[in-house]
């Protein structure tokens, strides 16, 4: 969700602080691991929110965030494959973006998914196989 | 081939962490959670006890503000009642005063 090392840092960083505030509710949550992936979901859009050069005006213009991610010192640029997917990843709308993120990397099942997107299952599913769809043809058309 | 790139991708991603990120990360925390918790928790607590004070302030001044509001009623209304004219007393006495005659209301 976000690409460059300082700003995952601050992501992580606020988001245990928001675990260790809200440790109370975790007693009521249905699912552990689901809360701690709200909290560190909410996070990462918040922060996503916060800076107005990743907010386009177009959904799939995805370029300030690909230019971050080449960007940073801590892109291992070495294997064009790998890099030309976490492109493709990030030309997703959000909710896309989220779901293909927790299910492909997270191996969440998709009642979390939906648990953690505030969404029904159906949705997280139909999100997850437009994102595998859409990361397939972009991969296809740039290789 | 769409399957393919992902078989061939697998869960490999670009990200690299810098070594000993995680426990820097972990001290990071600790500073800054025991700094939120120093000033959050006694901020809050203070809160609950001025609410305390106040609410112990209020049963204690209520009755004795009962006792002092019905002790005035009791005193004040025979008098007031004596001087049912007081309004018709106040303006002879105000036609009577050369200062207030002078003045240019």
């Amino acid at each position: 969700m976000v690409v460059s090392h300082d700003d995952t840092q601050d992501v992580l960083q606020e988001t245990f602080i928001q675990i260790h505030t809200h440790l109370d509710e975790l007693r009521q949550a249905a699912s552990e691991r689901a809360w701690v992936y709200r909290i560190a979901t909410n996070e990462a859009l918040q922060w996503l929110r916060s800076r107005r050069e990743f907010l386009s005006l177009e959904e799939d213009d995805a370029s300030p965030l690909i230019n971050t991610l080449m960007a940073d010192s801590y892109t291992d640029t070495g294997d064009a494959l790998v890099l030309l997917m976490q492109e493709a990843i990030l030309t997703l709308p959000t909710m896309q973006r989220t779901v293909f993120n927790l299910r492909y990397y997270d191996e969440l099942p998709y009642e979390e998914i939906a648990s953690v997107t505030g969404s029904s299952v159906g949705a997280a599913k139909t999100n997850y196989h437009f994102a595998k769809e859409k990361i397939s043809n972009y991969i296809l058309a740039h290789q | 081939m769409k399957q393919d790139i992902f078989t061939q991708v697998g869960k490999r991603t670009p990200f690299r962490t810098p070594e000993g990120l995680f426990e820097q990360q972990e001290q990071t925390l600790k500073q800054a959670v025991s700094r939120q918790t120093s000033v959050v928790r006694p901020l809050r607590r203070r809160w609950w006890y001025a609410i305390a004070a106040c609410a112990l302030l209020l049963i204690a001044v209520y009755p004795v503000m009962q006792l002092v509001h019905s002790s005035y009623l009791s005193d004040t209304a025979p008098v007031y009642s004596q001087t049912s004219s007081a309004s018709d007393d106040w303006s002879d006495f105000a036609d009577a005063d050369v200062f207030l005659d002078n003045m240019n209301w």
